[in-house]
């Protein structure tokens, strides 16, 4: 978790990552901050997150966001 | 077949009660043949692409889920068909989507850009008039661009996973053809319509109510103002050295409402129609005119293709490794800020030239994809600037006239990008652009009395009344006030008194005569 807060914070530092969540439904991270993320994901957990996976109940929060991480790591 | 046609009423009330008085469970059926029958109708020759685009697109359906099933280990008998073996071969379904991309993307090149790529080469190239590339003068299949993203979309959405592919080609071929979205979208996502062709549709006496209102609104759209508004359009456009810049730009003003009204009023009409059958089609407008930026009013206007560009280009081209990559980098090397925009500004660019082509290959249209595209940039990054300037001087932005101020330029932006729509080329848009804003002569709208606009003072009358309602009411809906509902709500007489007189209005202004020809829906050409 501690890496992932890390990853979400290279991309926009103003975000407590670790409590917020309602980061897409309260509009707190747009769509450039999105793809950002998504990025950055891919590359550090070496996972294919595309645009299927883009709803806001997998990005709303950190935990949910590791919680697509681990899935697809299946 | 014109929506307009008397032809056209005809057929669907002959389809509308054959289809309340059959067996529930052949009403699809009923569909399928009248999507058929008008298509060949409307558009005889091009039959067959429909049937091909039909066909490959579903065989490329049953091989993408097929694959899909085996890599979830879930189809595990010993005799399988020819579909099922292909379907286990590896990276079958990105070579399959590939295919399905060439032949059904294939056939719309062909047909709609041949004759503008080869002028263009012709031009480029200096080729005598006997060497030149001979034009095909092909007749467009009626729809392609609609049906052809349509099935794509289909396709992705299974690959996805979000859908199961269909296993009866006739029910696919309902999909890709109904007859009333054919013509000019909107363009439907499988999972959205086609569960609604077999459900149970029993007659619903408020659906036919409100389709049909739906369906009258758009004939008064469409016949009284884009119809009236036309030659006004075509006069100042195809003469515009003839006008003074103020002219050029209200030509391009008119042109806004007559394509706007030409376009959602088919809309209407063809949204109506599938609510008599009980069949929901996805909104294309939400009043793209009250729209604060050029990039809201992409989320307003024909909004299926926006939704089918976002999902199928922008975002799988934002989430491409190359992009991410260089996302990467740029936050390293230049910052954050501007490292998160460029990569997505890269596919917002790509997004609007795929939207500009397509339109179409001529130049005009690249102009006009890539004119939104660098508006819709200058506006993101000009925000910030612009919110940090006006926090300073408290300027209200919570206001009407900051709205009305915001309204009226995106609406100005956008009209000023007709000029490339609308214009007979490239080059011809930059001379009406030139011409504006060096020989604008505002005063003269007011003081030259004799200026021809192809039009007289009664048709000037009816149009502007004719505006003004449609304003009227869509300021009423932006407001949150159900029209339909809120109609229907009133006494009889009060209704039927509305009824007529939009009935009558369509009747008696409307275009029509002798020596008028019937114009066509304009997006039924793209």
């Amino acid at each position: 978790m501690e890496k992932l807060i890390e990853i979400l914070s290279s991309v926009r530092q103003d975000i407590d990552f670790l409590n917020e969540n309602k980061l897409i439904d309260n509009g707190i991270i747009d769509s450039f901050d999105l793809i950002a993320i998504v990025g950055e994901l891919n590359e550090f957990y070496n996972v294919n997150i595309g645009v299927a996976e883009l709803n806001p109940e997998n990005f709303n929060s950190a935990q949910a966001i590791l919680k697509l991480i681990e899935e697809l790591k299946k | 077949m014109q929506l307009t046609s008397t032809l056209f009423f005809v057929f669907i009330s002959i389809v509308v009660i054959t289809y309340y008085l059959i067996d529930i469970k052949f009403q699809w059926i009923v569909l399928l043949i009248a999507s058929y029958v008008f298509y060949y109708l409307a558009s005889p020759k091009t039959l067959v692409y429909l049937i091909i685009t039909t066909v490959s697109t579903f065989i490329c359906g049953l091989i993408i889920q097929s694959s899909k099933t085996f890599k979830s280990g879930s189809n595990n008998s010993i005799n399988i068909n020819l579909i099922q073996k292909i379907g286990q071969k590896k990276n079958i379904e990105n070579v399959i989507i590939l295919i399905a991309f060439l032949i059904n993307f294939g056939i719309l090149a062909f047909f709609k850009y041949y004759d503008s790529i080869f002028s263009n080469l012709n031009s480029i190239i200096f080729l005598s008039p006997k060497s030149e590339i001979p034009y095909s003068n092909l007749v467009l299949p009626l729809g392609i661009s609609f049906y052809t993203f349509q099935s794509f979309g289909y396709l992705i959405d299974i690959k996805r996973g979000k859908i199961k592919s269909e296993r009866n080609i006739a029910k696919f071929a309902l999909f890709i053809s109904f007859f009333p979205q054919i013509i000019q979208g909107p363009i439907s996502r499988y999972s959205e319509l086609a569960k609604q062709f077999f459900e149970e549709h029993k007659f619903n006496y408020s659906f036919f109510i409100y389709g049909s209102q739906l369906m009258l609104w758009g004939y008064f759209k469409k016949i009284v103002i884009a119809d009236k508004l036309a030659p006004v359009v075509n006069t100042v456009f195809e003469n515009f050295s003839n006008y003074d810049g103020v002219y050029i730009l209200l030509a391009s003003i008119l042109y806004s409402i007559q394509i706007y009204c030409d376009f959602s009023g088919g809309i209407d009409i063809v949204r109506g129609l599938a609510e008599i059958l009980g069949i929901s089609l996805p909104k294309n407008f939400l009043r793209p005119f009250l729209a604060q930026s050029v990039e809201e009013y992409w989320r307003r206007w024909h909004i299926t293709l926006g939704a089918w560009v976002r999902e199928y280009v922008f975002y799988p081209l934002s989430l491409s490794k190359g992009l991410a990559k260089l996302g990467r980098f740029l936050r390293k090397f230049i910052g954050n800020y501007l490292g998160k925009l460029i990569p997505t500004f890269i596919s917002m660019i790509v997004t609007f030239l795929i939207i500009g082509i397509w339109h179409g290959t001529q130049w005009k249209y690249i102009a006009f994809g890539l004119y939104h595209g660098s508006i819709i940039i200058l506006e993101i990054l000009l925000k910030p600037i612009s919110n940090n300037i006006l926090s300073r001087i408290n300027y209200d932005r919570e206001v009407f006239s900051w709205h009305l101020f915001k309204v009226s330029l995106t609406f100005l932006l956008v009209s000023i990008g007709r000029y490339f729509a609308r214009a007979d080329g490239f080059k011809y848009a930059l001379r009406m652009l030139k011409r504006t804003f060096t020989n604008f002569n505002f005063i003269n709208i007011f003081f030259n009395k004799n200026v021809n606009l192809g039009i007289d003072g009664k048709d000037v009358f009816v149009i502007i009344v004719s505006i003004a309602i449609v304003i009227f009411i869509e300021l009423l809906q932006e407001s949150g006030i159900g029209i339909r509902q809120k109609f229907q709500e009133q006494n009889a007489p009060f209704r039927w008194l509305i009824l007529s007189i939009l009935i009558i209005s369509i009747l008696v202004f409307g275009s029509y005569g002798i020596g008028f020809n019937e114009n066509d829906f304009i997006y039924r050409g793209f």
